[in-house]
């Protein structure tokens, strides 16, 4: 999926590219900020945070951001297996409570973004879907994250809800993979985070109804052994700020 | 109309072109002589249809095969030859009986009527009781005896013989040469064997061309040529004196003559091939003394001047060429009719099994 | 010729230094193994590998490696003849073509598929229009995706052995009034038989293990299009213990089909 995230990850620069922030932050003075920091970010983050890394480092020259990108409960196999992190920015609120059991955080996750499912289809919707009872029709080529994927779950959470018995012709590994297929107009309709609908252009959004629809929560923390603590607090810290926030909303988020 | 007529030109590369003409006729077996690098393989490509002719032209029994001008082109599996090739090339994943039925079946026989002719050549070439052999299990000459096999048993207009004898031993050679006149006389097709060895040539062969960088330098009948070598090369090799004999311990009675020679090797009993390499020859005014043991009085038949060497023919109770320096045949006087005495060295007399 | 029984055996060690570079490369492959042995929930095993996710991944994994090495070798064999034997403009560029999947990032392999054969695609899309057939979805695309990322490394082996084949046997042939097709199926296949073996067992292999490109081409639905590495990774979001057996049965399979063949054919 690198060649499709690298296409999307130009539309979000180009379209955040023309909003400036130079609002004064609260977190510490820039003097004491310098090194690296490892921000293990779930895959369907990168947009935001390859922003985010950039603010960040102009705020605090000292300072190198390096982004992880991959699924969340791949960055958490990753961190458990001892992985040198100092952030982990997770999808979903689960994939943290793992870490956190397994006393692998530094500080109190909070949640920094948040999310909601949409209805994706082709520009053209091919299909003429209109809401979540046409996922049933067997006619139409229909897909979702696999299990265990958060917006897979998520997506599962959702047709439960409804009452839709989905008449699914794939599981994909992950959003990203979907949302191709989407794009390439090879699935008629999916489900995926409203976030993706909003940066990608190949994609027209259904929105489903709050009733049925789920609140995804964005949790972020330091990690604790962070090999550069102070960094990673600052990071932190950056993404809760107004500026961080303002960054988030760019991105088509729901701020903390 | 029968028989083969074949004027082959091909060109490879800037450095070599082969251009000779060829005549056999059916029955008839022809030996083309060569030192390696002399064209010999490219002329039996081109005669395979492997090679295409750049110009001349194949005819066979009356059909065109390959004739450059006319642009007629007759692939290999459309030429009914039988090509015993250098190396054999036996189908190593197939035994011998399905080796020598291979012809049969290309050319549309159903299965068991190809065994049962391979089957004859396989009791003809003595192979019995090596059907289901593979040939990486078959020693030299039974590799041979089934190339031989599977060229005879395809019927062949024209038989070819590539170096057939080369990759054997000594002992073997002998023994596989005789049995492959044998079987020449039996094929009623043209015949060309394709030689370096000049006894080969001599022994199988009707008519011989000899052939050096691409051309033909020389063609007669084998005592043709071994009296009157054209080129150093001819005289070099094909000028080898060969008589047929009878030796015991080391006394070799000459067939047809009353004259004996003695040879240093005495391990061969029986019929025997004597060579006298001509150089190994030497002449004298008077009676020799001394070393050789064959010492006789010879009659000079004729004087020939190749390059370097002086070639003297003589006549006597066995004829024979010598070859001596230009300086030597003129301190001797030599003229045709001159009596002189000729000394072989017992190590000089090479004999092999008949 | 072949007989070396009689030769006298001669005991010599083999160099220390290829004894511990060997082995040190031989670990690199064990030890991984050893760590998947080790996290394999034994006790769980028989309820695991009789699961319907397992047995469906198998059937589909097993027929779609099958048909992929199948095509390979019809396809695969005249194409190797052709860029061994023929000379023909842009024949380096259409090698590099052939090989391009062994360099590929599966999962590119299976975007440009999806763009060339999907229902809105270069080839695909007419068939669609006309047909109503779509590849993606189906285990004809899976069979697709398999085929690409794993026919190369047959045309690859079978072409080296055309090449290097003595083409003076085939002329013989054709000189006893064998036609080019009972040559080339007489005389040049069973005489490439080892290296076509040994391509037809990479391929398999190649295609049994396929995942990236077939997640993205093929789409990932139990009992349609999920094949036995996609079951792993699915299971491996959710159920580990299910992961590591599906891994196990992929090993398994793998290792019985690959010493059984390797020792009998490619190697002779």
């Amino acid at each position: 999926m690198v060649s499709c995230c690298a296409a999307a990850a130009l539309l979000v620069t180009v379209s955040c590219g023309s909003e400036t922030h130079d609002s004064g932050t609260e977190v510490n003075s820039s003097t004491e900020i310098s090194g690296q920091v490892v921000v293990f970010t779930a895959a369907s983050l990168t947009d935001v945070f390859g922003t985010m890394a950039t603010a960040f480092e102009a705020e605090f020259p000292g300072a190198e951001v390096q982004l992880n990108l991959a699924g969340s409960s791949t960055l958490r196999e990753q961190i458990l297996g001892g992985a040198p992190a100092g952030v982990f920015a997770s999808a979903d609120e689960r994939n943290m409570e793992v870490v956190g059991s397994a006393g692998e955080l530094g500080s109190t996750p909070a949640i920094f973004a948040r999310n909601s499912l949409q209805i994706a289809v082709p520009a053209s919707n091919p299909g003429g879907v209109t809401s979540l009872a046409d996922l049933a029709d067997p006619d139409l080529f229909v897909g979702i994250c696999a299990e265990g994927v958060p917006c897979g779950d998520f997506a599962r959470m959702v047709l439960d809800a409804s009452g839709v018995e989905a008449s699914i012709d794939t599981n994909e590994g992950d959003v990203r993979a979907l949302l191709t297929k989407i794009e390439a107009d090879e699935l008629d309709v999916g489900i995926v985070y409203a976030t993706d609908v909003a940066s990608s252009a190949g994609v027209a959004g259904i929105k489903i109804p709050r009733e049925v629809n789920v609140e995804v929560r964005y949790p972020i923390a330091t990690l604790a052994a962070a090999p550069n603590p102070g960094v990673a607090e600052a990071f932190v810290a950056f993404v809760l700020s107004p500026e961080g926030q303002d960054i988030i909303v760019a991105g088509g988020f729901g701020s903390a | 109309m029968s028989g083969l007529s074949a004027r082959v030109i091909v060109q490879r590369g800037d450095e070599f072109s082969l251009d000779v003409e060829i005549q056999i006729e059916a029955g008839q077996t022809v030996a083309l002589l060569g030192p390696n690098g002399a064209g010999k393989s490219t002329l039996v490509g081109a005669l395979a249809g492997l090679i295409p002719l750049d110009s001349g032209r194949i005819v066979l029994n009356g059909t065109v095969l390959d004739d450059a001008q006319a642009d007629v082109f007759v692939p290999p599996e459309k030429r009914r030859l039988g090509i015993v090739f250098q190396d054999y090339l036996l189908f190593d994943h197939m035994n011998v009986l399905d080796n020598i039925a291979f012809g049969p079946i290309s050319r549309g026989a159903d299965r068991s009527t190809a065994r049962m002719s391979a089957q004859r050549w396989v009791d003809d070439l003595d192979l019995a009781g090596f059907e289901d052999r593979k040939p990486p299990e078959l020693s030299g000459g039974q590799a041979q005896r089934v190339a031989m096999a599977r060229a005879l048993a395809a019927e062949p207009a024209l038989l070819l013989l590539d170096e057939p004898l080369a990759a054997l031993d000594a002992t073997t050679h002998v023994r596989l040469r005789r049995m492959l006149g044998e079987h020449l006389a039996e094929c009623h097709a043209p015949r060309l064997l394709i030689t370096h060895e000049p006894t080969d040539a001599f022994l199988l062969a009707d008519h011989v061309y000899i052939v050096e960088g691409g051309r033909i330098t020389q063609a007669g009948d084998p005592d043709q040529i071994r009296r009157h070598p054209a080129t150093p090369y001819v005289a070099d090799v094909a000028g080898t004196n060969l008589f047929a004999g009878v030796s015991e311990r080391g006394t070799i009675a000459i067939d047809g003559t009353r004259f004996t020679l003695h040879a240093a090797d005495t391990s061969v009993s029986g019929a025997v091939l004597v060579t006298v390499h001509p150089r190994a020859v030497a002449l004298h005014p008077t009676e020799p003394h001394g070393s050789p043991r064959n010492t006789w009085l010879a009659t000079v038949d004729g004087v020939e001047q190749l390059g370097d060497t002086t070639r003297v023919l003589l006549d006597g109770p066995i004829r024979l060429a010598a070859d001596i320096t230009p300086n030597a045949a003129e301190a001797l006087g030599l003229r045709p009719g001159l009596d002189i005495w000729a000394a072989v060295k017992a190590t000089e007399i090479s004999i092999s099994a008949a | 010729m072949t007989s070396e029984s009689g030769r006298r055996s001669i005991r010599r060690h083999p160099p220390a230094v290829f004894i511990v570079l060997g082995v040190l490369g031989a670990l690199i492959f064990v030890v991984p193994l050893l760590g998947l042995l080790k996290k394999t929930p034994w006790s769980d095993l028989p309820e695991l590998l009789t699961s319907d996710i397992v047995l469906d991944a198998l059937r589909l994994s097993i027929i779609s490696s099958v048909a992929a090495t199948a095509i390979a070798l019809v396809l695969g064999v005249p194409l190797a003849w052709l860029l061994a034997r023929v000379e023909f403009p842009g024949r380096r560029f259409v090698r590099a073509v052939v090989t391009l999947p062994m360099v590929l990032p599966p999962v590119v392999g299976g975007a440009a598929l999806l763009f060339a054969l999907g229902r809105r695609g270069l080839v695909g899309g007419p068939i669609y229009d006309v047909t109503g057939f779509v590849l993606p979805f189906s285990i004809w695309g899976v069979i697709i995706a398999n085929t690409f990322v794993a026919m190369p490394f047959l045309v690859i082996t079978v072409e080296a052995a055309f090449i290097n084949l003595d083409q003076r046997f085939e002329g013989a042939a054709a000189t006893l009034g064998a036609s080019r097709l009972t040559v080339f199926r007489r005389v040049t296949l069973p005489m490439i038989a080892p290296s076509l073996a040994g391509g037809l067992v990479l391929t398999w292999a190649r295609a049994l293990g396929e995942f990236g490109a077939t997640a993205t081409f093929a789409g990932n639905l139990q009992g349609r299009t999920q094949t036995l590495p996609l079951a792993v990774f699915v299971s491996l979001e959710s159920d580990r213990g299910a992961a590591i057996a599906i891994s196990l049965v992929l090993v398994v399979i793998s290792l019985v089909v690959l010493i059984g063949l390797r020792d009998r054919w490619w190697l002779r």
